[in-house]
Formats: C-alpha cells, sequence, structure tokens
C-alpha cells in the first residue's frame, strides 16, 4: 500500500521534474541562439561543421593585427570606419567568397557573442556583402552598431517576399522596377522567380540582368527563367535561407 | 539536476569579455598628435565616435564605408541628443574636414580645455586642448556638438 502510495506521488514529482528540465532546456537553446527574432537557429550551421570551421578560422585570422590593419585606410588600427578594415583584409576577403554556404554560421556568430564590436561589426559588413544588401539605404533598416544589424537583419529578410511582391505589382516603369530589385540584394531573386507571372516580358531580359547582379559571379541568362535554371543550385542556397526567416518551402 | 542547472546558467551568461586595444609606439603617438597624455587602455569593441557620446562597450558606426559630411554627422548626432553648436556642457568636437570627418573627441569638464578620445581600436588619450590633431590620421578640428 505504502509501495503504491509512493508511485502514485511519484508520477506527479516526475512530470514537474520533467518539466523543469525542459524549460531549462528551452532556455538554455534561447541563450545560445538569441531571441527567437535572430534568424536560423544555430542547428544549420551544425549540420555543416565543416563550414561552420571554415567561417569560425577566417574570422579569427581576420581580426589578426597582420591582416586587419594591414590597408593603408585603417592607418595602422586608428581608423574609426569598420569599412576601412574589411580593405586589402586577404582574411576578410577568404571569408566572403565562401558565400551563401557562410551566412548561417556568420549569424551563428554574431547571435552567440554578447560583444557589438569590431569583429561582429565586420561580420554585419560581410552578411551585407555576400548577399549584395545594404540596410542602410532603407530608411526603416538603419543600424550603427551589430547589435542593431542583429535585430534589423532577420526584420528585413522577412519582409522580402512583401516587398518583391509590391515592387513587381507596382506602377512603376520597368527600370525603375529593376533598380529597387537591384537594391534589395540576393534575398530577393527567389521571390522575383516565384512571381514571374508579374515581370513584363518585355522586361524580361532586362530583370534577368538585374537578377545575374544580384548574384555576383552567376551564370548569364537572357530570360529570368532561364536565370534561374543556369543558377538552380545557388538559387536552392538562398531560398533556404530567406525561407528560414519568413517560412513556407 | 544539479550540475545541468548549473552548465545551463553559465551558456545562459556568457562572458563577453573584452579585447584589450592595441598599443602604439611613443614615435606613432607624436606622428598623430601635438599633444597627448595616456589615459587608459581601452577595448577592441569601442570606437571614438562611441566614447566621445559615452558609449564604452560597443563600436559605433552608423554610415557606409564613406567617411561621413559634416552634415550627415550632425543628423546622427542629433539622435543622441547633441546639438551643433558649443553652448552646453557636454560636448563632442569632430575632425577632418566637412566633407570628411575621420575622427571624434569629448570635453572632459566644461571648465577644461582638456578632451579625450579612443584612438580607432587602439588606446584612450587625453589631450591639453580641442585642436591637437596633426594631418597623420585625423587632422584639425571641424565642428563642435554640444547637448545638457
Amino acid at each position: 500500500m505504502i509501495t503504491m502510495k509512493r508511485q502514485i506521488l511519484g508520477i506527479p514529482l516526475a512530470i514537474v521534474v520533467g518539466l523543469v528540465v525542459l524549460g531549462l532546456a528551452v532556455a538554455g537553446s534561447y541563450a545560445l541562439n538569441g531571441s527567437p527574432d535572430h534568424g536560423p537557429d544555430s542547428s544549420k550551421v551544425a549540420d555543416d561543421p565543416a563550414v561552420a570551421a571554415r567561417v569560425s578560422a577566417a574570422l579569427d585570422a581576420m581580426m589578426q593585427p597582420a591582416a586587419l590593419d594591414s590597408g593603408s585606410e585603417t592607418l595602422g588600427g586608428l581608423s574609426s570606419n569598420p569599412y576601412d578594415y574589411t580593405i586589402d583584409n586577404p582574411q576578410f576577403d577568404t571569408l566572403v567568397s565562401i558565400g551563401y554556404d557562410a551566412l548561417p554560421a556568420l549569424e551563428a556568430e554574431l547571435n552567440s557573442s554578447a560583444n557589438s564590436g569590431l569583429r561582429e561589426y565586420m561580420i554585419c559588413i560581410a552578411i551585407e556583402k555576400i548577399t549584395g544588401c545594404d540596410l542602410k539605404q532603407f530608411g526603416d533598416s538603419q543600424w550603427d552598431t551589430a547589435r542593431a544589424f542583429r535585430d534589423k537583419w532577420p526584420v528585413y529578410l522577412r519582409s522580402m517576399p512583401g516587398r518583391v511582391k509590391d515592387i513587381l505589382a507596382s506602377k512603376a516603369s520597368a527600370g525603375e522596377k529593376d533598380r529597387q530589385i537591384a537594391q534589395l540584394g540576393a534575398p530577393a531573386i527567389p521571390f522575383v522567380i516565384d512571381n514571374i507571372s508579374l515581370v513584363d516580358e518585355a522586361d524580361d531580359a532586362e530583370m534577368a540582368a538585374t537578377l545575374a547582379g544580384a548574384m555576383g559571379g552567376s551564370a548569364r541568362a537572357d530570360t529570368v527563367g532561364e536565370f534561374a535554371t543556369r543558377n538552380a543550385s545557388e538559387i536552392r542556397k538562398l531560398r533556404s535561407y530567406v525561407r528560414s526567416y519568413v517560412g513556407g518551402r | 539536476m544539479c550540475a545541468f542547472l548549473m552548465s545551463t546558467i553559465a551558456v545562459a551568461s556568457p562572458a563577453g569579455a573584452l579585447t584589450p586595444s592595441r598599443q602604439t609606439t611613443t614615435a606613432e603617438r607624436n606622428a598623430i598628435a601635438y599633444n597627448w597624455t595616456y589615459y587608459t587602455l581601452g577595448w577592441y569593441e569601442n570606437n571614438c565616435l562611441a566614447y566621445a557620446v559615452g558609449v564604452t562597450d560597443r563600436w559605433i558606426w552608423p554610415w557606409g564605408s564613406a567617411k561621413p559630411t559634416i552634415a550627415q554627422v550632425t543628423t546622427y548626432m542629433y539622435t543622441w541628443g547633441y546639438m551643433p553648436n558649443a553652448v552646453a556642457a557636454k560636448r563632442v568636437y569632430c575632425y577632418g574636414s566637412s566633407s570628411a570627418v575621420t575622427h571624434f573627441s569629448k570635453n572632459i569638464s566644461v571648465t577644461s580645455t582638456q578632451i579625450r578620445a579612443k584612438w580607432g581600436h587602439c588606446e584612450i588619450f587625453t589631450h591639453s586642448t580641442s585642436n591637437p590633431y596633426t594631418s597623420y590620421a585625423y587632422g584639425p578640428r571641424v565642428f563642435t556638438y554640444s547637448k545638457a
């Protein structure tokens, strides 16, 4: 009887302990990844530890004085302009050359850092350079520190489907639409392809050139459809990356 | 359970250790400023603009790759409550030229002519005047902002 009572009492106790453990695990996960707003979770990086290791190594190398202060614009570390430290910094170029694959790892580095210094700012510059985006050109996306970028970037990516659709459906001239799509950078590419029916036939070739410009080093194409076919692999990466913010497939 | 709790707390409180700034040589300091007194080391996580507006744990740069104009700086300084004048007690000085601002410093007190500045990712220095820089890196004082 006493044993049965103990067993009956033990069930709710086990549930409470289980819930506490679960709660702590979730809290730990949030602490690692930042708030849920802060982009794709680090599990994406864990999916490809080789890329994460390359990114981490490039970041460490980028911050070594020999690389960091090598550009003439830095004046040996006297400049306050973080962009100066990316010029003539071969390790920064190595980081950017990893391409879209580096984005989850870069964001994980940014989100897991408690700091908002030069290193973190240069990570933001690398993310913008890889994606061909300049958030500061948009009034609602201005940022002045790495911490501010970390907050603005997910919001920007989540707005991408709406921004692209608004531009393509607008009454602006074809040239103006091309210009506005180019401003959005590479994250716009999958959504232009998804909304190809909104692109005027007469603007197809120009829009294909715009998308090629947004995706540096892409294969040339005469139409958006051809662009999508020839760059399918890179577009798949971009789509997966942006979709991790906006949802959907 | 205790071990799990401890590990979770450790993860939830990342160290966020700051990196000590690079140290300049005496020759560099003499090339940069007509007068200087070493104040303290500082961090890689802090730059002149942040230090001038009273922030010591962030690198602040609201512009792009080009050096900002005075008009761009003025617009940004409004967001920190600074007006483009030298009337109020807390002052921020900027250097370079009106088309390319290179550096920022702040006054130490309203009664003193001394200023203090962080040099890039290097140390923090005190200067006996608000116009202490040679053309080696920063150049002359070009504008003053202030707030109460």
